[in-house]
C-alpha cells in the first residue's frame, strides 16, 4: 500500500500540469477571499466583509472554495485520462499491480487533494479571522463543520471525475461531458422530477453540501438586534426549503462516493487494456 | 522439465473476429519460445491474455501450476507492443515506478540502466527519447528485478543494428541464466538465432508448434534454376508436398517435405525434358519454413 502512494506521488508531483492547476486553484481562491474580506459593498442587505466575520467565516470560505472544486475535478480527469492515453495503467498491470491497485492509487490521490482543500481553506480562514478585528477564540471554530463537509464534497466531485475519465477514456471528451452533466444534463433531467425528489440527484445533492451563506439569517440577527422587523416575517423567509439537511445529505454523498468508486473499479475490472 | 505456462483451448473474440482460436500449448522452464505469425495472427492478443491485460473469451491458462488465469506478474517481466511510460518523467523515475509496482528496491536501477545503455541519459525526460531509446527503456523495465520469465513482444522494434545485437545478447545472457523467455517477433532471423521452440499462429490458430530443430528438419529447401521456367512451374505445382516460395526469372525457391526423394525428383524433371542450370538442396531457414507453412495454409 505504501508503494502505491509513492507511485502516485512520483506520477503527480513531477507533472507540470498538476502544479499549474493547483496554483490556479489556490490563487483564485485566496484572491477572491482576500478581495471579499476587504470589500465594503452591500449584497442583499449584508455588508460583504461581514461574511468573513468569525461566526460566518467557515461557511463563507467553504462556499467560495466549492466554486473551484470543478478545477480539481478537471485535474483528476486529466491525470486519470493520461493513464489511459499513455497506456500506463497497462504498464502498471504488466509490472504486477492489479486493477484494484489502480483504483486505490487514484483514490488516494483524490483523498490527498481533498485534504489539501481542507488545509487551504483552514489556513486562509485562520488568517482572515486574525485580521478581521473581531477576534473571538470561543467562536473561532463555530461553523468549522462546513470545511470538513467541503472535504467530502471535493471527494465526491473528484470521484465522479475519475469515473467520467474511466468511462470516456478521452480527456477532452471527459471534461466536456463532465461539465455538460453539471451545467445542462442533470438540471434538465431534474425538470421532470418533483422538488422533493430532485434533491437526491448527485450534482444537486453534492452542490448543496456547501450552501450559500445565510444572508437571511444574518439580516435576521442584525434586524432582530435592532428590533426593526417583525421576527415572524423573517422566520417565514428562512423556511424556504433549499435541499436536504446535512444529516441526510452528507451520508448520501458518502454513498455516492462509494458508488462512483465501485463503478470505476468494476469498469477497470471487466475492461481489456 | 517443469512447465511454466500451460494454455488450454484459449480463445479470444473481438466481436465476430476470432483473434485466438482454441489455442493449446505448453512452455517449459528454460525454453526460449518464439511466437511467429503474420500481422493480425493473434501474437499480441495471446500475450495480452496470458499477461492478464485482456480476458479470454474461452479456455484458460496457468502459470507455474497456479489456479487458472492467475497472472504471477512478480515473476514476469513483460514488454508488450510499444513501450509505455510517463513522457514527462525521466528515465530513472519511470524505472522507479516499475520497481515500486513490482515491490523491489531501487538499488538495481543503475545496473539495469548500464545494461541497456541508458545510464548517461537517466535524467532525460522520456518525451525527448528516440524510438530506439524508448525500446531500450522498455527492456530495462522488463529486466528490472531479475524476473524468472521474460515476455517480449517485438523487442527489437525501432532499434539500430547495434541495438538489435545488444538485445540479442541480453536475451542469450538471460537464457544462459536459465530464464524462460517468450518472444513474439516478425524478425524471423532473430528468432532463429535465439529460440529453442516456436509456435506459428495464423488467424489465431496454432499451425505449427515444436522445437525449432525438429520443425526445420521436416522440410527441405531447393533452389532450382532453368531456362524452361514455365514448364518447370507446371511440373512443380503438380507435385504434392512441394511449395514454391519464390519465383524469379531464372528459377524457383521451393520447400518440399522429407517424403520427397531428391533423386526421384531430379529424375522426374529430367524425364519431362527440363534441363537444370542449378539444383541445390539445403536445410530451410525459419523464414522459409514460416513462409512455406503460411502458404500451405493459405492454399
Amino acid at each position: 500500500m505504501k508503494n502505491l502512494f509513492r507511485i502516485e506521488l512520483i506520477k503527480t508531483i513531477y507533472y507540470p500540469t498538476f502544479w499549474a492547476i493547483l496554483l490556479l486553484h489556490s490563487l483564485f481562491f485566496v484572491i477572491i477571499i482576500a478581495l471579499g474580506a476587504n470589500l465594503d459593498i452591500n449584497i442583499q442587505g449584508v455588508q460583504v466583509f461581514k461574511l468573513f466575520a468569525p461566526n460566518y467565516i467557515w461557511g463563507t470560505t467553504a462556499w467560495i472554495a466549492s466554486w473551484f472544486n470543478l478545477l480539481l475535478a478537471i485535474m483528476i480527469i486529466v491525470l486519470t485520462g493520461n493513464e489511459i492515453q499513455y497506456n500506463t495503467f497497462r504498464r502498471q498491470l504488466l509490472d504486477g499491480l492489479n486493477r484494484n491497485h489502480l483504483i486505490i492509487g487514484k483514490f488516494a490521490l483524490i483523498a490527498g487533494l481533498s485534504l489539501y482543500v481542507i488545509f487551504l481553506v483552514t489556513v486562509t480562514g485562520f488568517i482572515i479571522s486574525l485580521n478581521s478585528g473581531e477576534p473571538s477564540i470561543s467562536g473561532f471554530f463555530y461553523g468549522f463543520k462546513f470545511v470538513l463537509i467541503l472535504g467530502v464534497q471535493s471527494l465526491a466531485y473528484m470521484s465522479l471525475a475519475m469515473l467520467t475519465a474511466i468511462v470516456f477514456r478521452n480527456i477532452a471528451l471527459s471534461i466536456i461531458v463532465f461539465l455538460l452533466y453539471f451545467i445542462m444534463i442533470e438540471p434538465f433531467i431534474r425538470i421532470f422530477f418533483a422538488s422533493n425528489i430532485d434533491v437526491y440527484f448527485p450534482v444537486k445533492l453534492i452542490s448543496n453540501l456547501t450552501p450559500m451563506p445565510d444572508f437571511m439569517g444574518m439580516i435576521s440577527s442584525e434586524l432582530s438586534a435592532m428590533q426593526a422587523v417583525d421576527p415572524n416575517s423573517i422566520a417565514q423567509l428562512q423556511s424556504v426549503p433549499d435541499g436536504l439537511s446535512l444529516g441526510i445529505s452528507v451520508p448520501l454523498c458518502l454513498i455516492y462516493i462509494v458508488v462512483f468508486v465501485s463503478v470505476s473499479r468494476i469498469l477497470l475490472k471487466v475492461r481489456d487494456f | 522439465m517443469a512447465s511454466v505456462l500451460k494454455v488450454n483451448s484459449l480463445s479470444k473474440n473481438f466481436g465476430s473476429i476470432k483473434a485466438l482460436d482454441n489455442l493449446n500449448l505448453s512452455i517449459s522452464k528454460g525454453e526460449v519460445f518464439g511466437i511467429l505469425g503474420p500481422n493480425g495472427s493473434g501474437k499480441t492478443t495471446f500475450l495480452s491474455v496470458i499477461l492478464g491485460i485482456k480476458t479470454a473469451t474461452a479456455g484458460n491458462f496457468c502459470w507455474f501450476e497456479e489456479p487458472n488465469d492467475k497472472v504471477v506478474n512478480n515473476k514476469l517481466g513483460a514488454l508488450l507492443e510499444v513501450p509505455y511510460f510517463y513522457p514527462y518523467l525521466s528515465i530513472e523515475k519511470n524505472l522507479r515506478i516499475t520497481a515500486l509496482s513490482r515491490g523491489y528496491g531501487l538499488e538495481s536501477i543503475p545496473e539495469i540502466l548500464h545494461k541497456v545503455g541508458l545510464f548517461e541519459r537517466r535524467k532525460s525526460p522520456c518525451y525527448s527519447l528516440s524510438l530506439g531509446m524508448k525500446q531500450r527503456l522498455a527492456l530495462a523495465q522488463t529486466l528490472l528485478g531479475n524476473p524468472e520469465i521474460l515476455v517480449l513482444d517485438e523487442p527489437t522494434n525501432g532499434l539500430d543494428p547495434e541495438g538489435i545485437a545488444d538485445v540479442r545478447n541480453i536475451i542469450k545472457d538471460q537464457s544462459y541464466l536459465g530464464k524462460t523467455i517468450i518472444i513474439a517477433s516478425h524478425n524471423l532471423d532473430e528468432i532463429q538465432k535465439v529460440c529453442t521452440h516456436v509456435v506459428i499462429l495464423k488467424n489465431g490458430k496454432n499451425i505449427a508448434y515444436g522445437k525449432v530443430d525438429d520443425l526445420l528438419s521436416i522440410n527441405q529447401v531447393a533452389i532450382i534454376e532453368s531456362q524452361q521456367t514455365n514448364e518447370l512451374s507446371n511440373i512443380l505445382t503438380s507435385i504434392k508436398g512441394c511449395k514454391i516460395l519464390e519465383k524469379n526469372v531464372t528459377g524457383f525457391v521451393l520447400t518440399f517435405d522429407n517424403q520427397i526423394n531428391v533423386a526421384e525428383f531430379s529424375a522426374l524433371l529430367s524425364n519431362e525434358g527440363i534441363t537444370l542450370n542449378r539444383f541445390e538442396i539445403r536445410r530451410p531457414t525459419l523464414e522459409e519454413l514460416f513462409l512455406g507453412i503460411v502458404k500451405q495454409t493459405n492454399s
